[in-house]
């Protein structure tokens, strides 16, 4: 492959993934459109967004995505211009389009070869941009609403825009004569054209413009750059530069306070100065906005490898650390050297080090929550419901795996609040007191080191009467047993309860709602119910910050370590050796705790660790839960608890039974990761034996992404 | 039939092989496959995986596999010496590269191996398998088994995932626990 094949790929890859980020936001646009056909900034917003992925994409030789989106682009200028009428049906086609850009951006990832068929939306949309009859001339709207993603976008590349053209006009001074710098420059000029213009800083592209023709004509004369057009070539950048400046603290307005300087240096080009009314004035009132208005913070972005190899190395860091500051040999030294509390700073130092670490990885969880809002509104039509989303705390942040995994379950659960929640008519509502439309309200909130997502619907809620009648008919409870609330509602979570279809007539959710329930387990989470029969339900998901660490146990059988997270242990002892008995002849154990009959397995038997200790009244015992279940493990010591970052096993590793990752011990040392559902597969499970290893499978991905996700903190 | 075959197991190619020693016999590995040797560190033992996997260890924060050679080619097995060593390779899987470690019993040297000084396995039939040699170097009175080390991983995973999903393995505990 050649440099320019090997970069053209890079090119498209960036452009894949900035198009998924600016689709995510038409979509979002097209729902407010859908509510207000006649919103000028959201059709203007939807307008430049298609037009920046027409023009990226056929910079990076995606054509036919290009072509598409110009047709659309077409059809969204007639509507502008207000040649088109906005309805339902212009809307639908609009959406569609843009279902058909998603899907070629989602192939294009796979294959960036793809060629694709756009024929038939293509005529659709040409039938209305044709149809569309001439009307009033709709005034022409002003953009005061800029989508901040957009905007940090364009600033970051104005400022190196404008930083380049600078040294290459300063070059241009030394060599009037040399035309790659005139090119360059000219390139640069023509570059903040466009990009002003996409974000409607007209003003903007106004000097650039001017300042680009002047270039294109010492191009076109194969001439040098004359010291006079020089300098008006520097004020044009300076006044550019001043300008960016006051987009960058958000002061639109100010943009148009500069129409006096901008005829000055029209002038100034001209070669027929004019005194422009009170260009002090402007300045002075846009500087003293300036200091006020809240700046738009830029970011740089970052190849993900880089981020990840950076993590990794202050992971090390914080090993190598802990290792000499608990070395023996410092234990012995007198507390008072200096060596101490240099190796005390330096503590603090990586302890700051790794929670900037951390904190690269962590985004909010408001792209997550964006694509509810399109699901919301398919949903609804289709259901013939009408329906409220309502979102706050999108910008709670989480690392990126956890939101990455957190999509399907989040959607599977807004799906069913919508079938199940929200009663199925307008009159079944009204009826009980409600409001017509239904309301579903996604609340995200941090909550002692975890992320709380809650699904909240104002539908019929769950009727536990009905929900416990069907318990008992399935035979997941026995007629004589009594259940708590929380205990009736976990039933929806029951595996063996939602595969009947009947359920849904019952008032429950219960289609996939075990899936929920494994994946949401999958990243270390729990999922609580709360509802009240008639009023909604609320379903509120607790997940970790982060999947990289886990808080641990450490323990030993003989003479290995394991590590087992802390959140599946419920309870440890010593035990006297009553509580135990014998099973089938003596092949398997039983732990009689206060009525309850836990089985119990040796964790050295089952390792087949030769020096464990096989009396139990030496050994402890711990009480481990997964899903409901509990066995008891026995285990000769438990060390201490503390936090590790989970490194991934690779190859071979990866099918460790009951093991789910490594770390990285105090001691430089690897321990191993138990994982109690795995176990509890291996050990309980072993019958079926498919859906042990598929399970496997995917935790076994989630442990390696939380791997590569962030290998930090330790202790 | 005869001649083919002889020449397409011919896989070694001339150039700088990383001679060890195994017992009494002397291995060669490609040295673009070694990306360092290290000496012996503490190998945490990894439950229920095949004998010949020794265990892992932490290579500067990175978690790999070690793979006993003595004990993969059914060699005396032998406490470890201070010449004991490991030799960090990268091996090819599927399209992406892993690294592992091999415990030898002894680094020897580097040694320059011309095209005309290989020769192909020799066959034994069918009761030894020379899969995973690449061919026979010769330098001087020497004689080095070159390594063919991507293979000795394809067969190690299919016996691990043997190991870890065969019930053989477990059948006692299963039974106990039914």
């Amino acid at each position: 492959m050649t440099d320019e094949e090997s970069f053209l790929i890079e090119l498209q890859e960036s452009f894949l993934q900035e198009a998924s980020d600016l689709l995510v936001m038409i979509e979002e646009s097209f729902m407010h459109l859908e509510n207000d056909p006649a919103d000028k900034e959201e059709l203007e917003k939807v307008f430049r967004l298609f037009h920046n992925i027409k023009g990226t994409a056929s910079a990076v030789g995606f054509d036919d995505l290009s072509k598409l989106c110009h047709t659309t682009e077409n059809l969204l200028s007639n509507i502008r211009t207000g040649k088109t009428s906005t309805g339902a049906q212009v809307l639908e086609v609009l959406l569609k389009a843009c279902d058909a850009v998603v899907k070629t951006v989602d192939a294009l990832k796979k294959n960036n070869t793809g060629k694709f068929d756009y024929s038939e939306i293509t005529a659709e949309l040409k039938g209305f941009i044709e149809a569309g009859a001439p009307k009033i001339e709709a005034a022409a709207p002003i953009i005061m609403e800029i989508d901040d993603k957009l905007l940090e976008d364009f600033l970051s590349d104005a400022n190196d825009q404008m930083d380049s053209i600078d040294a290459s006009l300063l070059g241009l001074e030394h060599h009037p004569e040399d035309h790659a710098l005139i090119d360059a420059v000219f390139r640069g000029f023509h570059t903040m054209k466009s990009g002003s213009s996409i974000m409607g800083f007209k003003d903007l592209e106004q000097v650039a413009h001017i300042v680009e023709s002047i270039l294109d004509e010492m191009r076109a004369a194969k001439a040098g750059l004359a010291p006079d057009k020089s300098s008006i070539c520097l004020d044009g950048a300076a006044l550019m530069r001043r300008m960016v400046g006051e987009v960058k603290t958000k002061n639109y307005q100010h943009l148009e306070s500069y129409q006096n300087e901008i005829k000055e240096f029209i002038g100034k080009v001209k070669g027929t100065p004019i005194v422009a009314s009170s260009p002090m004035k402007t300045e002075e009132e846009s500087k003293i906005v300036a200091s006020t208005g809240g700046a738009v913070r830029e970011g740089i972005k970052v190849d993900a490898d880089k981020l990840d190899r950076l993590i990794d190395c202050i992971g090390e860091l914080v090993i190598s650390e802990t290792m000499v500051s608990q070395s023996e040999e410092l234990g012995e030294m007198h507390s008072g050297r200096p060596i101490r509390r240099n190796l005390d700073r330096m503590g603090k130092i990586t302890r700051n080090l790794q929670e900037i670490g951390m904190s690269l990885r962590m985004i909010p969880i408001r792209q997550t929550f964006k694509k509810m809002n399109r699901l919301v509104r398919d949903l609804s039509k289709k259901m013939d419901k009408e329906i409220n989303l309502e979102m706050t705390g999108e910008d709670t942040e989480l690392d990126k795996n956890v939101a990455d995994k957190i999509g399907d379950p989040l959607v599977h659960m807004v799906r069913n609040a919508i079938d199940h929640g929200i009663e199925k008519s307008k009159d079944d509502r009204l009826r009980a007191g409600k409001a017509a439309a239904g309301t579903i309200i996604l609340h995200a909130f941090h909550k002692g080191g975890n992320v709380c997502i809650e699904i909240k619907d104002d539908g019929r809620g769950l009727d536990p009467e009905k929900l416990l009648a069907k318990g008992r008919e399935k035979g997941i409870v026995g007629p004589e047993e009594h259940l708590s609330q929380s205990e009736i509602f976990d039933l929806i979570f029951h595996p063996g309860f939602s595969t009947a279809e009947k359920v849904t007539d019952v008032s429950g959710r219960g289609v996939g709602m075990d899936v929920v329930r494994r994946n949401i387990e999958e990243i270390h989470g729990q999922v609580e119910i709360d509802s009240t029969t008639g009023a909604g339900s609320t379903f509120t998901i607790k997940i970790p910050n982060t999947l990289a660490i886990i808080e641990g146990m450490v323990i030993t059988v003989g003479n290995e370590r394991y590590v087992i997270p802390t959140y599946s242990i419920i309870r440890s002892f010593r035990p006297t050796g009553r509580e135990i008995s014998t099973v089938s002849g003596g092949q398997a154990e039983m732990l009689n705790l206060s009525g309850e009959s836990i089985p119990l397995f040796r964790l050295g038997t089952f390792y087949r660790i030769s020096n464990a200790i096989t009396q139990a009244c030496e050994a402890i015992i711990l009480i481990v839960e997964d899903g409901g279940r509990k066995i008891g493990l026995m285990v000769d010591q438990i060390i201490r608890q503390q936090q590790f970052v989970i490194k991934p096993l690779t190859g071979v590793l990866s099918s460790v039974p009951g093991i789910s990752g490594g770390t990285i011990m105090p001691d430089g040392q690897v321990g191993l990761i138990l994982d109690v559902t795995l176990l509890f597969q291996h050990l309980i499970e072993k019958n079926n034996h498919q859906q042990g290893v598929s399970q496997r499978g995917s935790t076994k991905q989630i442990i390696q992404d939380a791997g590569q996700g962030g290998k930090v903190s330790h202790l | 039939m005869e001649a083919p075959s002889k020449l397409s197991r011919t896989r070694a190619k001339a150039g700088k092989y990383l001679t060890f020693r195994l017992a009494s016999e002397e291995y060669g590995l490609e040295i673009l496959k070694v990306q360092e040797i290290i000496g012996m560190m503490s190998i945490t033992k990894v439950p229920k995986m095949p004998t010949f996997i020794r265990g892992i260890i932490n290579l500067r924060g990175k978690l790999i596999p070690v793979i006993n050679m003595r004990e993969k080619f059914a060699l005396p097995t032998m406490a470890d010496t201070e010449k004991t060593c490991i030799i960090v390779v990268q091996i090819a899987e599927k399209d992406s590269a892993i690294t592992i470690g091999i415990l030898v019993d002894e680094v020897s040297e580097v040694l320059d191996i011309v095209q005309s000084n290989i020769e192909p396995p020799p066959s034994f039939g069918s009761n030894v398998d020379t899969n995973f040699i690449l061919g026979i170097g010769k330098v001087g009175d020497k004689v080095e088994i070159l390594l063919d080390i991507d293979k000795i991983l394809t067969d190690m995973e299919t016996s691990t995932v043997l190991a870890a999903t065969g019930d053989h393995d477990t059948s006692s505990i299963a039974k106990a626990s039914a």
